[in-house]
């Protein structure tokens, strides 16, 4: 089931000296992101996810497999649900002794975004076997310690030190040396410099040994610029047409990008003014907070933009949050973002259900689509799809389906790149 | 060899000044300068020792955001020629608190009110603007707390950490690694947790910053008086009550984050309703910095983030005033915090002005200031005045603590207050009208040089002579133009912002028509040139063209503008308020009640005395106060263990460096892959034993075998090489008694003792008894020693101790 391998660390010392490297999930998939480095009687887990297309135990990767009691440390690269979502079941249900280290962002952000997916899950499993409760979130939360980027920690003989990875705020890589041996784990990083992250930085020794993502494997990306250009064209066609912008987003990461991404242009573009941009997704508004406070933790340009303006730009000046769709007075164009990104349910797919029968309005994907969501199936333009509420209710489609993806992963050319910068003699 | 020198701040007879510099030299080679600070008064010829050494500081770190630890900073980095040069190390709340500070004491500064600055504008005398200070700010590189740094060149063979202070937000202890030396600068830190701070990493991770071969520690001290927030509470509420106001300078971001967290909250808790505000010209800026540097802070604050998911610096009750407005605005009583602790900078000193005539008013000091300084003054005659006054003993004192001491001062003085006004009337349009000439001047540099550069850009052997020629006659006519006004009609041509020009009055017959300037076509050696412009899609033309084209749009951009100019005008109102410079001078008696109660956040003595001997440094250096008190604390730190404690006066070397003979020590490859690794008990460690050769690694030749392992380039670095010769292998085999290495403990020893069939257990401290026979003691040394009757027993037990550690022979 789970993929064991085995590095030879390079000229052995001693026969003792093996680097065990165990994938407990993400192996060879998307999802349930979790990983064991065992050296020298020391052993590091990296990342504990879920699966997201799967529910209860079945989505967390495979646990059974290892004695998890033996880990000493575990670290958690950034809040997505595919690299965090089960801590709190390993924290809590298993035997798990070690200590859990995660960025300050991260930490904050992670407590809102799985304290919701406790809640979503509640809803949408029938048995009872959900993973984990409020409390044992609650409980795993005061154990868990945040770090600052940069900073070296030592736990009985293991430093680590977290650096900037892109992705998402409060996403890192962590730098991890155990009994002389250098190890970086990157987690997913992106390489492309957007509003508000930092890239992957390239740290400032070589590792040994680099464990890395291959989300996007050997495909590569479209240049960001062109890409912005493409969406706001569109957005802007769109509404001078008098229609409506839906753009599904996943609550974090990719949503205060998008944001940052119309408040600039709207902000450049007077004439725009009577259009009203919304986001509707209360995660994202409680996480706005988040953003506010870790300036510091971005890019340059927005810490810049931060001292010299002395407003804070993640306090949007054209962009308004949205409670709820009943408050929502459908009138006229308007660009909407909402969440979930997938359309399985919530905001995004009623506000789809309700344009999609009209051809001047336009549904733009700017995330990754998993198969099986109607995301994915809209991209084919069917001419109908099912609607939410059951019973056979079939939507008609005419409005226009793009996808522009501003999936914030690396492609094949970039990590080619960075792995050739940092220049590791072993790669995961 | 590493010597120190205190250049300000150093222990005198009286605490003349709190500002800090210290001057840190490795092997004279390499020398740090930690902190730039000033005093409160500003003095020049405190800094005259450090225009001297400028050219020889290597590195400067900074450790607190206050004056008295970067305040000359930016006054050096103008003035000083080379100074902004040097590389900056600081940790980033330390950058932004700085750039607050700064700005706000700036703005007061005796510099910025110089009266040659307003007559004769030489470029030394400039004044300093904010923007300036902005850009100083940038340039200094941001760390993270225990950071791993590394330093190029000169300075590579040093290291850099940066570990929490408390003290103040961001506040730093710097430990440096010099070969064999390991410093750690601590002045000014605190052992407690407070509402906002971590306590000081000497306390949290002392495992990190133990045995250092010096450590260097302000031996300015706390009063450890607890319940502090309560006596500063009904100082507070004394002046209220009475229908006063109260008035407590503070600095500006440092201590008064705490203060503003601390009563902010007590205001919340306790429902009052009398106005509390925070006035400092940065204030707004400041608390905008302290909300986005949360992950700075104690747990307690992120906590009570999470929790309410509101910032805590986002103050219900306080109010921040940026000027005297907000403040006079309200009437009746009122609770001040206000920039400027030492009532010489900041908006403090005019506000006391003010409010200290008002006998119904309490001014309450938190922090001590220099002598010479206004606050220093008052607080030395409040000191005398206290003087054997009991305090109102309302409260139980069974910790010594005294309840806040009252007095008034009878002082009076004539102030001099700075202040920045803004221009109003004839002096505002006198003012825009020297900025438009100004301006108009840069422009029409801007503009010249672009031509010229244009110019410079055909390359002359391509083009024909004769073409080239009267180009440059052109050009040459219309740089004349150009003096006249500004590009003449060729600005149609370069900028699209500009539509219409007079074309009547023009007398050259050329400009009848719609100027139109060929683009000549530049070649090399592979052919026309390629405008990457002319080819791109349409998606990216944006992007490209923006960058592309980013410096000439800069330059143009002025043209483009002055057609706006009403606009800009109005911009330049609003952004930069131009104002003058005023110096008043005001007689003040002081009528209110002043007290000192303090809250600085510093160690007091008799932690100092407990941690620094857990931190066992070799050898102790204290500054930053009097003679007498850093005295008191070498004595009872000599008690405590330390001997070697320096006392440095202000220029003083002090030569505190590690005379030990020790040695790096590299093995060769192929003697590594011989070794042996045994496990100790405790598994803290693991020993490998090992015979060979110390090889003197020859830097000259290269040819050593280990050379490519080596890194370093210090001599002293030394290379185990494999036994060769038979004379090597005879002195190795001279070998001495087995030694054993590890630490056993009883706990575990008695497990495993039972686990073999032997009945153990302790009896008393150490000792353990083995089936009523044998005792393994362990002994306050380290030693352990087994005791009984020879037999089978002995050496089964010996044999089960043995195991537990690694063996030597």
């Amino acid at each position: 089931m789970s993929a064991k391998r085995q590095v030879a660390d390079f000229e052995p010392v001693d026969q003792s000296d093996y680097l065990e490297f165990v994938a407990l999930g993400g192996g060879n998939e998307v999802g349930r992101s979790c990983h064991i480095i065992n050296y020298r009687g020391k052993t590091i887990m990296l990342d504990a996810g879920v699966h997201p297309a799967l529910n209860g135990l079945s989505a967390l990767p495979f646990y059974d497999d290892y004695d998890l009691s033996t880990v000493d440390v575990l670290l958690i690269s950034h809040f997505h649900l595919d690299h965090a979502a089960s801590l709190p079941y390993v924290m809590t249900h298993t035997d798990f002794k070690g200590r859990v280290f995660m960025t300050h962002p991260t930490k904050a952000i992670y407590r809102w975004l799985l304290s919701d997916y406790v809640r979503v899950s509640a809803i949408s499993s029938n048995d009872a076997s959900t993973l984990y409760t409020d409390a044992d979130l609650n409980a795993s939360f005061e154990r868990i310690e945040a770090i600052d980027y940069h900073s070296t920690t030592e736990v009985e003989g293991i430093k680590f030190t977290a650096y900037h990875a892109g992705h998402v705020l409060g996403a890192a890589m962590y730098f991890i040396e155990i009994g002389g041996i250098k190890i970086l784990f990157t987690g997913d990083y992106s390489r492309e410099e957007d509003r508000h992250l930092n890239v992957a930085e390239v740290p400032t020794e070589r590792p040994d040994i680099i464990i890395t993502e291959s989300t996007y494997g050997t495909s590569t990306h479209q240049p960001r610029s062109e890409k912005e250009t493409r969406l706001l064209n569109l957005i802007t066609k769109t509404i001078l047409n008098g229609g409506r912008c839906l753009l599904p987003v996943f609550s974090l990461g990719n949503a205060q990008e998008l944001l940052l991404i119309l408040d600039e242009y709207w902000q450049n573009h007077p004439e725009l003014d009577g259009i009203p941009v919304f986001y509707a997704s209360s995660l994202a508004r409680k996480c706005l907070a988040v953003y506010q406070t870790f300036i510091n933790m971005m890019n340059d340009s927005i810490r810049k933009k931060f001292r010299d303006d002395n407003s804070n730009p993640f306090q949007f000046k054209h962009i308004r949050s949205l409670k709820n769709l009943e408050r929502f007075d459908d009138l006229g164009p308007c660009v909407m973002v909402a969440s979930p990104g997938m359309l399985q349910n919530g905001v995004s797919r009623e506000l789809l259900e309700r344009w999609a029968p009209e051809a001047k309005n336009a549904l733009i994907l700017t995330g990754y689509s998993v198969d099986g969501t109607l995301a994915k199936q809209i991209l084919n333009e069917p001419s109908e799809f099912a609607s939410v509420a059951g019973g056979g209710i079939k939507v008609p489609r005419r409005l226009y389906v793009e996808e522009i993806s501003f999936a914030a992963h690396v492609d094949y050319k970039q990590n080619t790149e960075f792995i050739d910068l940092v220049n590791a003699p072993n790669i995961v | 060899m590493f010597t120190f020198t205190p250049l300000l701040g150093a222990s005198s007879t009286e605490a003349e000044t709190l500002a800090s510099q210290s001057l840190l030299s490795f092997d004279q080679n390499v020398r740090v300068l930690i902190d730039v600070g000033w005093n409160d008064k500003f003095d020049l010829q405190l800094l005259e020792e450090l225009e001297r050494i400028t050219p020889s500081i290597d590195l400067i770190l900074l450790t607190h955001a206050t004056i008295s630890h970067l305040g000359a900073y930016v006054y050096a980095c103008k003035r000083f020629p080379g100074f902004d040069a040097i590389p900056v190390y600081a940790t980033l709340p330390v950058i932004n608190m700085g750039r607050m500070v700064t700005i706000d004491a700036y703005s007061t500064a005796w510099f910025t009110f110089s009266p040659s600055a307003a007559s004769s504008p030489s470029p030394q005398e400039e004044p300093i603007q904010q923007s300036d200070i902005d850009a100083i700010f940038d340039k200094i590189h941001a760390l993270k707390y225990s950071q791993q740094l590394t330093l190029t060149a000169k300075l590579s063979s040093l290291r850099l950490t940066a570990h929490n202070a408390g003290h103040t937000l961001g506040g730093t202890l710097w430990r440096l690694q010099y070969g064999q030396e390991d410093i750690t600068y601590a002045v000014d830190w605190n052992h407690a947790v407070e509402r906002h701070l971590n306590s000081s990493a000497l306390l949290t991770s002392p495992e990190q910053l133990s045995r250092p071969t010096a450590l260097i520690c302000g031996a300015r001290t706390g009063s450890g008086i607890r319940r502090r927030e309560d006596l500063l509470l009904s100082a507070i509420l004394r002046g209220v009550e009475r229908g006063g106001s109260v008035f407590m300078p503070t600095s500006t971001s440092a201590r008064a984050l705490e203060l503003c967290h601390l009563l902010d909250s007590i205001w919340v808790e306790r429902q009052y309703t009398v106005p509390l505000m925070y006035f400092s010209r940065a204030g707004a800026r400041t608390i905008a910095y302290a909300r986005s540097m949360l992950e700075w802070m104690s747990p307690a604050i992120v906590r009570e983030w999470e929790e309410k998911g509101t910032s805590p610096f986002v103050f219900k009750s306080l109010k921040i005033a940026t000027s005297e407005d907000e403040i006079h605005n309200i009437k009746g009583p009122k609770v001040i915090l206000a920039s400027g602790h030492g009532l010489e900078w900041g908006v403090s000193r005019e506000l006391f002005a003010n409010l200290s005539t008002d006998p119904n008013n309490i001014a309450i000091f938190t922090q001590g200031s220099d002598c010479k300084s206004f606050a220093g003054e008052i607080l030395t005659l409040w000191q005398a005045a206290t003087e054997g006054i009991v305090a109102d003993d309302d409260d139980d004192d069974d910790d010594g603590a005294s309840g806040p001491k009252f007095s008034r001062i009878s002082l009076q003085r004539q102030l001099e207050i700075r202040k920045s006004v803004p221009l109003q009337g004839d002096e505002l349009e006198t003012y825009l009208a020297e900025e438009k000439a100004r301006k108009n001047q840069v422009d029409r540099q801007t503009a010249m040089d672009l031509k010229n550069r244009n110019i410079l850009d055909q390359p002359e052997s391509e083009s024909e002579s004769s073409e080239s020629e009267e180009d440059l006659d052109d050009d040459y006519g219309e740089d004349m133009e150009a003096e006249k006004s500004d590009l003449g009609i060729l600005a149609l041509t370069q900028d699209n912002d500009l539509y219409d020009f007079e074309v009547r009055g023009v007398k050259s017959i050329k400009h009848k028509m719609f100027p139109y300037v060929p683009r000549r076509i530049r070649r090399d050696p592979y052919g026309e040139i390629i405008r990457v412009e002319d080819y791109v899609r349409a998606e990216e033309r944006d992007e490209a063209i923006s960058n592309d084209s980013n410096d000439v749009q800069e330059a143009y951009g002025t043209i483009g503008k002055k057609r706006k100019w009403t606009d800009e005008r109005e911009e330049e109102k609003r952004t930069v308020i131009p104002s003058k410079t005023l110096v008043e001078y005001v007689d003040i008696v002081i009528r209110c009640e002043i007290t000192y109660i303090e809250y600085e956040g510093l160690a007091d003595s008799r932690s100092m005395q407990m941690i620094i001997p857990q931190i066992q440094p070799r050898k102790l250096i204290l500054i930053a106060d009097t003679i007498e008190h850093a005295d008191n604390l070498a004595a009872s730190l000599r008690d405590a263990g330390i001997q070697d404690i320096y006392i440095p006066t202000s220029g003083k070397s002090v030569n505190a460096s590690m005379d030990a003979n020790a040695y790096v020590v590299t093995l060769s490859d192929d003697l590594a892959h011989q070794l042996i690794w045994q496990d100790t008990a405790s598994s803290e460690y693991t020993v490998a034993q090992l015979k060979g050769r110390l090889l003197m690694k020859n830097l000259s030749n290269g040819s050593s075998q280990a050379s490519e392992q080596m890194e370093t380039a210090d001599l002293k670095d030394v290379t185990l090489g494999r036994l060769a010769t038979r004379k090597d292998l005879a002195i190795a085999s001279a070998q001495t008694k087995p030694i054993f290495v590890g630490d056993i403990r009883l706990a575990e020893l008695r497990r495993r003792l039972m686990a073999e069939g032997i009945h153990a257990e302790f009896k008393g401290e150490g000792v353990l008894l083995c089936d009523e026979h044998i005792l393994v003691r362990k002994l306050e040394t380290g030693n352990v020693l087994i005791q009984g009757g020879v037999g089978n027993k002995f050496y089964e037990i010996r044999k089960i101790v043995d195991s537990f550690l690694a063996r030597i022979v």
